[in-house]
């Protein structure tokens, strides 16, 4: 546009000044933007994917946890890929199994530990997702580190199911009791009751697997594999129904609930 | 916008918590009074369905709450009794974790968080752990949460407590610039918080709701059952043992009682124009363990 040109628009707009809206115009147009406002939600997500969901809650995880996985990572990944793994390294690394396993555990129950389940549970994403998120975050890092560890194990032995039978059957067996205890024994000394519980896998596991391995060495037990095979499934479809169990269940948990009454 | 409770019943096992209540909610400010194990936090937790009645339903704009399920909880914020907090979360990671779980997006969760710490006067102390607060501090910040995801139904239980007179005062200046056009339940003990902010007062004893309507109307069932005297201060203690006093207030030699009595209490008493106070204590007073009612029985 001519320099001209925008001169001219300038002093016709100020020699022309717009007229000062109505007063009860003015007011009736505040009410309707308020009133079209205040029925939206406030800039809350009309739809968030899991995905998302589980990214956003990331950050807030007990961040003691991820150290712990990781030290189990590199002691997979010192002990797992030597050229021959003796028998007493894996049920010595039998105890990651338990320990994996009690992490998410741990983080679900902080809500009550806390005093933050009543806050979370009156939130559009209530206690139930809140706990299953956590249980997926956690879990899902459990996952990958056993991932890690059976790729390493898998590289240099061909028995992989020795992994199952050493380290995964202990992880779910684990879970699935932890995930079991606190669907049926919720309050305030479930941590304690799970790290005893823990103890006590831990402590069976190894005795267990050192029988067992000395009969393996003895030419015994040829259906191993296939049986370890069947309850690796077995378990894992236990470990999801217990985790489904007890995030559907956390509102029916009212014992838990403070009571009002005197 | 209404929240409409019908035949609201909650019991365990052979305790009744919440009695049959009947309630209409609408825009405004509401003042829930009641003794200690009333049944107000239950209430309050049926109405933000984190408990399930034993009986009765709870409608929104005449749809279930239970089932509208998330789409309900995105309207609600809460302040519970007891606030809980994550030991190593600073101010403004829990603001920003519970608008995470309030479904916020992450630009606006931000802003919002430090706004709402701003308006609460936590913003220089948002980088702080809140194991570090004292509890006034804590109750802002519950307050801070509660009004995160801008909530058209606000439930607060307690949330003057801990707070000093100032910021009590800024709590309800708070509340009344947020209540427009929203529907705000508080429940105190401080009669006086309820007193100038809430357009309608609700009175819980023993679960069941026994009074409603607006202060002055209310107050109107305990006209000439209070008693102001001036008497000497060496019979003020014999006087409070015979009656139940509200208030004692002590001017040289001679003390002023403010009594709750069903008739003249002493010759020299004069009725006294009631407040929201006396009302709680006249409904409230036989809840005290052990003490009795001396509501219209020994004169001296």
């Amino acid at each position: 546009m001519k320099k001209s040109d925008q001169e001219r628009i300038a002093q016709f707009l100020q020699q022309n000044q717009a007229p000062k809206p109505l007063p009860e115009k003015v007011f009736r147009l505040k009410q309707e933007v308020r009133h079209q406002a205040e029925s939206i939600p406030f800039a809350v997500l009309q739809h968030s994917s899991l995905p998302d969901r589980l990214l956003r809650q990331l950050p807030y995880i007990s961040p003691w946890i991820w150290p712990v996985q990781l030290l189990v990572l590199l002691l997979f990944f010192l002990l797992l890929r030597q050229q021959s793994i003796r028998v007493e390294t894996l049920v010595l690394l039998s105890s990651t199994g338990p320990l994996l396993a009690i992490l998410p555990m741990a983080d679900s129950i902080r809500s009550f530990g806390c005093n933050m389940w009543e806050m979370e549970a009156a939130c559009r994403y209530d206690l139930r997702q809140i706990t299953a998120m956590r249980l997926c975050i956690v879990g899902g890092g459990d996952i990958l580190v056993l991932a890690f560890g059976s790729c390493l194990y898998g590289q240099k032995m061909s028995a992989l199911w020795e992994f199952g039978l050493y380290i995964l059957l202990p992880f779910l067996v684990s879970s699935c009791i932890y995930l079991q205890e606190l669907n049926h024994f919720p309050g305030k000394y479930s941590a304690c009751l799970l790290v005893s519980t823990g103890i006590g896998v831990n402590l069976t596991c190894c005795f267990l697997l050192g029988n067992i391995s000395g009969r393996m060495h003895a030419g015994d037990m040829k259906w191993l594999p296939a049986v370890t095979g069947g309850a690796v499934i077995a378990f894992s479809a236990a470990t999801v129904y217990s985790a489904v169990s007890l995030c559907t269940n956390l509102k029916k948990k009212e014992g838990v609930i403070k009571w009002n009454l005197e | 916008m209404e929240l409409r409770v019908e035949k609201l019943t909650k019991q365990y096992g052979s305790k009744i918590a919440v009695d049959h209540i009947d309630l209409c909610l609408t825009r405004g400010v509401y003042g829930l009074l009641g003794a200690n194990g009333a049944g107000k936090t239950t209430l309050m937790r049926l109405l933000c369905n984190i408990q399930t009645p034993t009986a009765g339903e709870i409608l929104y704009d005449n749809q279930e709450i239970r089932q509208m399920g998330e789409k309900y909880r995105s309207l609600l914020g809460y302040l519970p009794q007891d606030f809980g907090y994550y030991p190593d979360f600073s101010a403004y990671k829990f603001m920003l974790y519970m608008s995470a779980v309030k479904g916020l997006s992450r630009g606006n969760a931000r802003q919002r968080s430090l706004e709402l710490l701003d308006t609460v006067g936590l913003l220089k102390e948002k980088d702080k752990k809140i194991k570090t607060f004292s509890g006034g501090m804590k109750q802002r910040l519950g307050i801070a949460q509660a009004m995160l995801n801008n909530p058209q139904i606000l439930i607060l239980d307690e949330p003057t407590a801990g707070l000093d007179p100032k910021e009590r005062v800024h709590f309800r200046n708070l509340i009344s610039s947020f209540a427009a056009n929203k529907i705000v339940l508080l429940s105190t003990h401080i009669v006086s918080d309820v007193e100038y902010i809430a357009g309608e007062i609700l009175v819980m004893k023993k679960g069941a709701l026994m009074l409603s309507g607006k202060p002055d109307e209310i107050i109107r069932s305990v006209r000439g059952k209070i008693w102001e005297c001036r008497v000497p201060a060496a019979v003020a203690s014999q006087i409070s043992e015979s009656f139940d006093v509200i208030n004692l207030r002590n001017e040289g030699e001679e003390t002023v009682l403010r009594l709750l009595s069903n008739e003249l209490p002493l010759p020299e008493a004069r009725e006294a124009v009631p407040n929201l106070e006396d009302l709680y204590m006249y409904y409230f007073n036989d809840e005290e363990e052990g003490r009795e009612n001396h509501v219209g029985t020994d004169k001296i």
